[in-house]
């Protein structure tokens, strides 16, 4: 059987052996020309184009909100059109490894059927079988899946997916109660004892039923995906951390009225500490099985938030770069994040993490190390006490224990925080006069006050004044 | 002389059966090995000992044989009325073994070596209409046979003038045949005679018919003889060998102690060999795999027999068409042999309807190394041809001790749902299921019909029933399962066809042919209104079974409904619930069979007596109904 050109995804994230086909474009059996965009594929970090590599005749092979394995093409382009009713088309596969369903163009072994050989009897009493034989089956299309009429209602009632049961042939009622009550699935007869392969999904655990009521919310693949990924940093890492308090007179303010600079604290933190990364290796590392694996390119990845998700941009060999590149770099990485253009390259690959909460107020937070990393650092916002022009913020470095220790996180920070002054230092200008006391929320000047009784007062968080009227709330 | 040393030898108690001796005939056969050549054959009857020690002389090897012994020309299997040795044959069924020897004789002519077959029958023999259909076929066609009646006015117990209106002779002359006359008393005339009958028939290829006329001294096998004394007596003087001991004494008498002798040699020789004691065992079932069955095109069952016959002609010429109406344009009353007598040109032939002999002519044709492939129109038809099976086709090799076999093959439609009525819408493999010697198979739709019938013609061995069903014919040949279903055939040569499923089954159901499509309507309504999981066994060798594998499928869920349209009294079902529960007792097991009554032609009547999906579905619960 002619299978025609696969449409291959290709591989671009360590994390990902798993994406979800979000949206095609094109109608099953249409006709494409090669370059038409033809689907979108949600990965863990970012949504993909594909784009069709010839021209034909697309049959998919999953439809949408299907998860894929990436060793599998998520379609075919054939040469003619299939004529309908023919075989060729094939089911959603099985990802549940005790299915086996075999590639699509080779005949491969499949299910091995364990049956107990002629001569074994099966008895009622012990519902044991004798020995048993194996009957080996060879195929190479997938089973098309068939629901039955009670297992349809009870999926309407329990508003359950049909995504459940992508792999099973065949879904009854019992297998969706089975999902309702989180039971593992009971044997279909209780003549039948020993397993055949295809066991339903066992092994639920059930829930424990809190007797407050919830609503359930089910959590984005990419939130899953980034929980996959701190949790696979916390289990191979021993996480402690370090803090140094870095005195200041309005950086990051300085550094965004600077024209020539016309930055953020971000980038100069990514410029100075990728270069600290040269001289502290051990933070630009993974640690596996008692080796230290040190990075040889110094990526730093920067996380990125505007409340549409989490996602960490990368920006590579920082320790070759300028300042000028590296605020360039970056500014364009954060409008990709804000467009949602961001691609599998630009967000993989990082070597250390920089986690900047310098402008939300956070004080000091331990941020946790991603996959594949030896260390991270976090910086907190700027605090002013009132009146005084001199503040502080927090630098914090999560470190994993197995590769370096607090004495090293504790020069590391130093170091950096000697850095940051040293720059502040040369660019920091007194921008506070009396008569341009404004409110750092609503930006009234003193004099714009509505009466004799409203007044500003200096303020930390924010830095600066704020009016009584943006205390009270009343903007 | 021979003849009478059995029957000392018989009261003696040395030998198994009776002998039906021939002492008062003899010189038939001397008349007639007097002209034959090597690849001549002789087909006789239960008196055949002296056509075939005038032909082979072999006396020690029939002497054991009908001692039953392993030096027998049989093994001591045929004994005395079954026989094979040099190009002689014979047979215990009288009327029968006239179209044997017809087809024997048309493989002859299609080799055109100018070899004739004789056959060898009695005036008793006019009774069986198998005579005459095969003398009907035999002129029309043209065989070179040479029918030699040895007519000595009985019948075993019962005179000519009881069973045989008209005359002798009349009758191959209506039907076109020549016919020649003589008689044992004039020993020297008879065989110029029957050398002048050979030669004919030889050389025009075409039948004659000789009546010899002669008598029977002894009785019709052994001690049953109630014929007047003086009769026989009269007779006894009449007969030549007997008369000459008086006359010519001589000659005689050293002759005779020569032969004593010689008998008494033979005989010894005889016993000295052991008796038979051999069985006969079957192979070892082999453990199969399973294959996903592929089928690409989708073309009607009807088109995919087509195509099988097709391909294989094209590949063995020995393979020919015989049957009613199948010849192009025609095609056969299904339509299945269509323009095939168009592409191969005398191999594909219109019988008259004569079931009987046209399987019988398809056994001679398959004992002298054709390969027929013979179509009985409607399987109600089959049981005129029941005897030709049973009791030629199915024997030959085992009773002939493997020095002939019949690569036969007999293919009928069985199958109601047409309204045709009682007598053409039945299913009666039943009857000639596990008739040792021969096999059955039975087509369905999800495995290619051209595979099975290429498989089956390239190595045919063994005489082979397939069992077509009329409404399967228009149906198209696919592997489509029901949803969340797949089908598989197993590795056998011809396979079990098995629609499979993931989930573990609750049951298996197992039919064969037509009920196929009733039991996947049965499968898809037990899933999708009631969420039984069952799986399918469709076996293409309906016999001998596979019973290990399908047991071994059976075994996963302990459950089997057994599906099948004909009744289920000793049928089918009856037969695998036997084989299964002797194997497996725990395994519960119900049937779903023909109503038991006759097919009405009335179309919703009929299609309540026959299984249908609603009754499959009602067993199917209830064997279920302890889940």
């Amino acid at each position: 059987m002619n299978m025609g050109v696969p449409i291959l995804l290709e591989r671009d994230n360590v994390n990902d052996d798993v994406v979800v086909l979000s949206h095609w474009f094109v109608k099953d059996g249409e006709m494409v020309e090669p370059g038409r965009l033809i689907a979108e594929i949600e990965t863990s970090k970012a949504n993909v184009e594909v784009l069709a590599p010839e021209a034909g005749y697309l049959y998919w092979r999953f439809i949408e909100n299907e998860e894929i394995s990436l060793s599998e093409p998520i379609g075919h382009i054939l040469p003619e059109p299939v004529p309908v009713g023919s075989l060729l088309v094939s089911s959603p596969k099985s990802l549940n490894a005790s299915s086996e369903q075999g590639s699509t163009s080779i005949l491969s072994p499949v299910a091995v059927i364990d049956v107990p050989p002629a001569g074994g009897k099966y008895d009622q009493a012990s519902g044991n079988w004798g020995e048993k034989t194996r009957l080996i089956f060879s195929s190479s299309t997938g089973y098309t899946q068939q629901i039955s009429r009670s297992a349809q209602e009870l999926m309407k009632a329990h508003n359950i997916s049909e995504k459940h049961f992508s792999g099973m042939a065949l879904v009854r009622a019992e297998d969706v109660l089975a999902i309702v009550h989180g039971k593992p699935v009971a044997a279909a007869s209780s003549v039948r004892k020993e397993s055949a392969v295809g066991k339903a999904t066992a092994g639920k655990a059930s829930r424990e039923q809190s007797s407050v009521p919830v609503t359930e919310v089910p959590l984005s693949r990419m939130k899953k995906s980034e929980a996959r990924s701190l949790a696979e940093g916390v289990k191979n890492t021993i996480p402690s951390s370090a803090s140094v308090t870095c005195l200041t007179r309005g950086l990051r303010t300085a550094l965004e009225s600077d024209s020539v600079v016309a930055g953020s604290l971000g980038a100069l933190v990514i410029y100075e500490a990728a270069r600290l990364l040269r001289k502290y290796p051990g933070f630009n590392a993974n640690h596996r099985s008692g080796v230290m694996l040190r990075y040889e390119q110094v990526n730093i990845g920067y996380a990125v938030d505007d409340g549409r998700g989490l996602k960490v941009v990368v920006l590579r060999d920082c320790d070759q770069k300028s300042l000028g590149e590296i605020t360039a770099e970056l500014r364009d990485l954060v409008f990709a994040y804000l467009e949602d253009k961001l691609t599998p390259a630009q967000i993989s690959d990082g070597t250390f993490t920089i986690s900047d909460l310098s402008g939300s107020g956070v004080s000091s937070f331990v941020p946790l190390m991603s996959e594949g990393q030896g260390a991270i650092l976090g910086v907190g916002s700027e605090q002013f006490i009132p009146g005084s022009k001199d503040g502080f913020y927090t630098i914090t470095l999560g470190f994993d224990h197995q590769l370096s220790e607090g004495r090293t996180a504790a020069l590391f920070l130093n170091d950096l925080k000697d850095r940051l002054l040293n720059y502040e230092k040369a660019i920091v200008k007194e921008i506070y006069d009396a008569e341009v006391i404004a409110c750092a929320r609503c930006g009234r000047g003193s004099a714009d006050l509505p009466d004799a009784k409203s007044y500003m007062v200096r303020s930390a968080v924010p830095p600066g004044y704020l009016c009584n009227l943006c205390m009270a709330g009343l903007g | 002389m021979f003849e009478q040393r059995l029957l000392k030898l018989f009261s003696e108690g040395r030998l198994f059966g009776t002998v039906h001796t021939c002492i008062g005939q003899e010189w038939t056969g001397v008349a007639v090995a007097e002209h034959l050549q090597p690849s001549d054959v002789i087909f006789s009857n239960h008196r055949c000992h002296g056509h075939y020690l005038a032909r082979t002389g072999n006396f020690p090897g029939l002497f054991a044989e009908i001692m039953g012994r392993e030096a027998g020309i049989c093994k001591g299997r045929g004994g005395s009325q079954h026989i094979c040795d040099a190009n002689v044959f014979s047979n215990g069924i009288q009327g029968g073994i006239v179209p044997v020897s017809a087809g024997i004789a048309y493989a002859q002519k299609i080799e055109n070596e100018g070899d004739i077959t004789v056959v060898f029958i009695g005036d008793g023999t006019l009774g069986e209409g198998a005579v005459y259909e095969s003398l009907n076929l035999a002129s029309m066609w043209g065989l070179p046979l040479l029918v030699v009646l040895e007519n000595n006015l009985y019948a075993q117990s019962t005179s000519q003038r009881q069973t045989l209106s008209g005359d002798i002779l009349s009758r191959p002359q209506a039907f076109g045949i020549a016919t020649m006359h003589g008689n044992t008393w004039e020993p020297g005339e008879l065989i110029a005679s029957m050398g002048q009958a050979v030669r004919q028939v030889r050389e025009t290829r075409r039948p004659l018919f000789f009546r010899v006329d002669t008598y029977r001294l002894m009785a019709h096998s052994k001690s049953d003889d109630d014929r007047s004394r003086e009769e026989v007596e009269g007779y006894w003087q009449k007969d030549l060998l007997h008369s000459a001991r008086e006359t010519h004494p001589e000659i005689m008498e050293p002759l005779t102690s020569e032969l004593e002798q010689m008998l008494d040699e033979a005989v010894a020789q005889a016993e000295r060999s052991p008796l038979s004691a051999e069985l006969e065992t079957s192979l070892p079932e082999l453990p199969a795999t399973w294959t996903e069955t592929l089928i690409e095109d989708k073309e009607r069952v009807v088109n995919r027999i087509y195509a099988g016959l097709r391909t294989s002609m094209e590949q063995d010429e020995r393979i020919m068409l015989l049957g009613e109406d199948i010849e192009g344009p025609y095609g056969g009353a299904f339509k299945v042999t269509k323009d095939l007598s168009q592409l191969f040109p005398g191999r594909v032939r219109n019988t008259p309807i004569s079931e009987l002999a046209i399987t019988g002519l398809s056994n001679g044709l398959a004992l002298r190394g054709m390969h027929p492939v013979t179509e009985i129109m409607f399987g109600d038809f089959i049981m005129l041809a029941a005897d030709q099976w049973i009791n030629h086709a199915a024997k030959f090799q085992y009773m002939y001790a493997n020095q002939a076999n019949v690569p036969l093959v007999l293919r009928t439609p069985m199958g109601g749902k047409r309204g045709y009525g009682p007598t053409h819408s039945q299913s009666l493999e039943k009857h000639l299921l596990g008739v040792p010697g021969t096999q059955v198979l039975a087509l369905h739709n999800r495995y290619d019909p051209a595979l099975l019938y290429e498989s089956l013609l390239k190595n045919i061995d063994k005489p082979t029933l397939v069992i077509e069903n009329k409404v399967l014919y228009g149906e198209k040949v696919s592997a489509e399962a029901l949803d969340g279903y797949k089908w598989f055939h197993s590795s056998h040569p011809f396979p079990i066809s098995y629609m499979h499923t993931e989930t573990p089954a609750d049951l298996i159901i197992l039919c064969m042919g037509g009920m196929l499509s009733e039991v996947e309507k049965a499968v898809a309504q037990l899933f999708i209104e009631h969420d039984v999981v069952a799986e399918v066994i469709c076996p293409t060798q309906i016999f001998p079974l596979q019973i290990e594998v399908i047991l071994s499928l059976v075994q996963q869920s302990g459950r089997l409904l057994l599906v099948e349209e004909g009744h289920g009294f000793c049928g089918f079902t009856a037969e695998v619930l036997a084989e299964i529960y002797e194997r497996d007792p725990g395994i519960r097991i119900r049937r779903v069979y023909s109503h038991s009554q006759h097919i009405p032609s009335s179309k919703p009547l009929e299609l309540e007596v026959l299984p249908n999906a609603a009754r499959i579905v009602r067993d199917a619960l209830v064997l279920g109904a302890d889940r």
